[in-house]
């Protein structure tokens, strides 16, 4: 029996097997057919409502020079000079003229903005009372106060196309719907033919079967690949003709969904659902049973509703960054595509960047499933000695990297400080004592918490005060290449904290918390978990590069990469990481003293910066030599 | 048809991190048309050795045989010459007996399982509930449909992990007399049990394990002889107490 038979065997067994249960059917079949329009028809109404509620609110109108005097008393509205429709600083344009013998106005609107369509209400009826009173006023002229006047003539030309005023509307309910949609289709799924199948223990018989291990694993993933996107699929199904019958009343009166656009993103749900898939499909087959499956895949379907929920936020655009945010770039690329303004080369991205995503979750679900500590359990979770861990440290050095990058500066809103050390604690410390308790290494050994031994740490006071300048030299080596902007040093300049905060504080803040978490994560989590996987000077160049691309800076690769390096070889000759961090402590507290004196003095030039770099790498050399 | 030599398992003990051996240079073999039991207490290291035969988990040191596949060279050929039942293994709920022997069938490379699917109903007198979803079954019905699932492919060999832990005396009296029938058929038989009487009863060897080694191994009569005592619990704890 060849390998795609295999599959074909227990991918038709998985789904004859799911389909009989009719909670599989609800949550699959009925919530994704009914949910949408419900929820269509529930947002329409609050935007109504929430139209309704701009009566109190000044809209910006720019308009002619014999149009403005007009328009100059009317209620609700606020004249602009320079607005723009793009910034949002304009809401109506109005251009023409009252004149009695030609009145003929021109109102240029965005259908798509409640804002605008509110504008343009204010602005017709002021224009009509206007103008009935320019008619009245000449009549009375002419001394015939009840002749006829011409109507006035009004043009309406909304800037937002159909699918804009659509897409708007949609764009910000359909995406999530269907991140939420996927993610439940699956996760049942996920659990029944995981932990559901580990609980009742046909797993095990499965796997005593000819069937090999790694078609019974593909096969329960393609079950859950399966109805994920058929439950997306089929919410898409009922989206189209929900609309396409006007099934919902909606404030946009043409609302419209393209048979293109549906097509589009029922094929942008294929990476979308293999990556959740593969998400979902660890988080159940890691849990013993579908409780704690539950446990575990709930909070991973509300932490995938935080960057789905970023098309739903009208500020957030589809940028070369957001194109790599895992899941809410799909959002943000399916608003557009609603909306009508996708274009190949985002989309691509998107695609690209959610292809990588999925792969790598692949990997490593694939690993983790086929661990078999994780599939048959064997000693209460025990697992198996000498492991290898490559793909899930790069998963968690990817997954820190995007948690450093967004949550850092959701995280700098409490402040320098506190943000910086929330974002150590949380994001770095925590997250690395996390991952070696969670792949069932020994803390201690792994994160290297071993006593040094006095003359370690001599030496690393040593290689500390003079790391400063390994790091200064690099920098000094790049700048030819790659000088650092003016902009870059004009707002290390201006960071006020520095000089706000007391020395000690910042040296405990900056220094020795940094030196504790980096160092954790760094040199005890990563480089005790590659163990394995890579050679030990290659394991230092990987993790010390690995902590240069945490600073989220091109300018900062190299330079902290090196420090990372010198750090990495310190944990690795000492069998320790205080060592290092002490290292890191005193390289990070002298930068910081040098930073905050009130006229720093120029760095020194490259012979003395040589001269430190040696003294640190041999300083570092002579560690763990008795 | 079953020859084990020096297998070990180690882990990581979940509590202290510090790795530990399950089941230590484990040696021995067993015939066809034999019983061989593996007597032990709970944590012995009897649930790991079997599910190292049936290619569950991999040994990390130490080799096996089974019917001539090499345990870790051609885990897939071993698979095909078992039948693995254990009391943890369950069955497809939403599926009747007839649906969950002929899936098994397929499963197991049988190319068309309906003649072979049918016949069992007959042998294990399963018919009367064949189109009845697994879930529905009583637990003696469902050990019986488990056994059809465990020999749907006619195996020469049975690896059975305590098969009568938690059964009534009248469900535990069918996997018994199930163990005989297969030995009369020419099967080789290996299963484990903490139930003395059952290894009195059934095996043609017994090899006592504890704390991931073997104790002894031999028939009854050379385990009396090697420690001087009669009864099968007497000799299991003199084995065990010389630790």
């Amino acid at each position: 029996m060849n390998r795609r038979r295999q599959v074909g065997v227990v991918l038709r067994g998985d789904l004859r097997y799911h389909l009989r249960d009719p909670i599989a059917l609800l949550l699959m079949v009925l919530l994704p057919v009914v949910v949408l329009p419900v929820l269509l028809a529930g947002f329409s109404n609050y935007q109504t409502r929430q139209q309704a509620a701009l009566e109190e609110v000044a809209l910006h109108v720019s308009a002619s020079a014999g149009l403005a005097e007009r328009l100059a008393d009317a209620p609700g509205i606020v004249l602009v000079q320079d607005g723009s429709f793009a910034a949002g600083s304009l809401d109506l344009e109005v251009v023409g003229s009252l004149d009695p013998q030609t009145a003929d106005v021109v109102l240029r609107y965005q259908g798509s903005e409640a804002r605008s369509l509110q504008a343009l209400e204010r602005v017709r009826s002021h224009l009509e009372s206007a103008h009935q009173k320019v008619q009245a006023d000449q009549a009375r002229e002419l001394g015939n106060p009840y002749g006829p006047g011409e109507a006035l003539e009004v043009q309406w030309v909304d800037l937002a196309s159909d699918q804009e005023r659509s897409g708007k509307l949609l764009g910000r309910l359909v995406p999530l719907v269907l991140v939420f949609l996927v993610v439940s289709g699956g996760l049942y799924t996920a659990l029944d033919l995981f932990a559901g199948e580990k609980e009742r223990g046909t797993l095990e018989t499965l796997l005593t079967t000819r069937i090999d291990r790694g078609a019974v694993l593909l096969a329960k993933s393609l079950a859950v690949l399966s109805f994920s996107l058929l439950t997306g699929w089929l919410a898409l199904a009922s989206l189209w003709a929900t609309v396409g019958l006007g099934l919902v009343r909606t404030p946009v009166d043409s609302l419209q969904v393209s048979g293109t656009s549906v097509v589009l993103l029922g094929l942008m749900l294929i990476p979308l659902a293999a990556e959740l898939t593969s998400l979902l499909a660890v988080a159940a087959a890691w849990a013993p049973d579908v409780r704690t499956g539950q446990a575990l895949a709930i909070p991973l379907l509300l932490v995938s509703l935080v960057p789905a929920s970023l098309g739903a936020f009208p500020g957030v655009e589809l940028t070369p960054a957001t194109a790599l945010v895992p899941i809410g770039n799909l959002t943000l690329a399916a608003r557009d595509v609603l909306a009508g303004r996708a274009t190949a080369g985002p989309l691509l991205m998107v695609v690209s960047a959610t292809g990588l995503h999925a792969w790598l979750a692949g990997a490593v679900a694939a690993r983790m499933l086929g661990r078999e500590g994780v599939i048959v359990g064997g000693g209460s979770r025990s697992r198996r000695a000498h492991e290898r861990f490559g793909p899930e440290v790069f998963a968690a050095g990817s997954a820190v990297l995007l948690g450093v990058w967004f949550l850092g500066q959701a995280a700098a809103s409490l402040g320098p400080l506190s943000g910086h050390l929330a974002t150590q604690v949380l994001l770095l410390a925590l997250p690395a004592v996390g991952l070696v308790w969670w792949l069932g290494q020994p803390l201690r050994r792994t994160l290297s918490l071993t006593t040094p031994r006095p003359t370690d740490l001599g030496l690393a006071v040593i290689a500390g005060v003079a790391a400063p300048a390994l790091s200064l030299l690099v920098e000094a080596l790049q700048a030819p290449l790659l000088p650092l902007p003016p902009e870059l040093l004009e707002a290390a300049s201006e960071a006020t904290f520095l000089q706000e905060l007391s020395l000690p504080v910042l040296i405990l803040g900056f220094a020795v918390v940094p030196a504790l978490a980096e160092e954790l994560l760094f040199r005890g989590a990563f480089l005790g978990l590659l163990r394995n996987s890579l050679a030990p000077r290659a394991r230092c160049v990987v993790v010390g590069l690995a902590f240069g691309l945490l600073h989220l800076s091109i300018y900062r690769v190299l330079p902290t990469g090196a420090l990372g390096i010198l750090l990495a070889f310190a944990a690795l000759r000492s069998g320790s990481i205080w060592p290092g961090a002490l290292m890191h402590a005193l390289h990070n507290g002298l930068l910081l003293t040098w930073a905050t004196q009130a006229s720093p003095s120029e760095p020194p030039g490259l012979p003395l910066l040589l001269v430190g770099a040696g003294v640190a790498i041999a300083a570092v050399a002579g560690l763990g030599r008795r | 048809m079953i020859d084990v030599q020096g297998l070990t398992k180690r882990y990581v003990h979940p509590s202290t991190r510090e790795p530990f051996e399950a089941v230590s240079g484990l040696t021995f073999s067993a015939e066809p048309g034999q019983v061989f039991g593996l007597l032990g207490p709970n944590g012995a290291g009897k649930t790991t050795t079997l599910r190292m035969l049936s290619t569950l988990i991999s040994p990390d040191e130490g080799r096996a045989t089974i019917a001539g596949h090499d345990l870790q060279g051609d885990p897939a050929g071993v698979r095909s010459s078992i039948g693995y039942l254990s009391t943890t293994t369950g069955l497809y709920d939403r599926l009747t007996a007839r649906e969950l022997i002929a899936y098994f069938g397929r499963l197991q490379g049988v190319e068309d399982p309906r003649p072979r699917t049918e016949a069992l109903l007959d042998r294990l007198d399963i018919r009367r509930f064949a189109d009845v979803p697994c879930g529905n079954l009583s637990t003696g019905m469902k050990q019986k449909v488990s056994i059809a699932r465990a020999i749907v492919h006619d195996p020469p060999i049975l690896i059975l992990d305590e098969p009568t832990t938690g059964l009534d005396v009248l469900v535990a009296q069918t996997f018994l007399e199930f163990i005989e029938e297969a030995r009369s058929d020419g099967r080789c038989v290996i299963f484990s049990t903490h139930i003395m009487s059952e290894a009195e009863r059934l095996c043609d060897r017994i090899a006592v394990v504890h704390q991931g080694r073997l104790r002894a191994v031999g028939t009854l009569e050379e385990l009396r002889t090697q420690t001087g005592e009669h009864y099968l619990e007497r000799i299991f704890i003199s084995l065990v107490d010389g630790t």
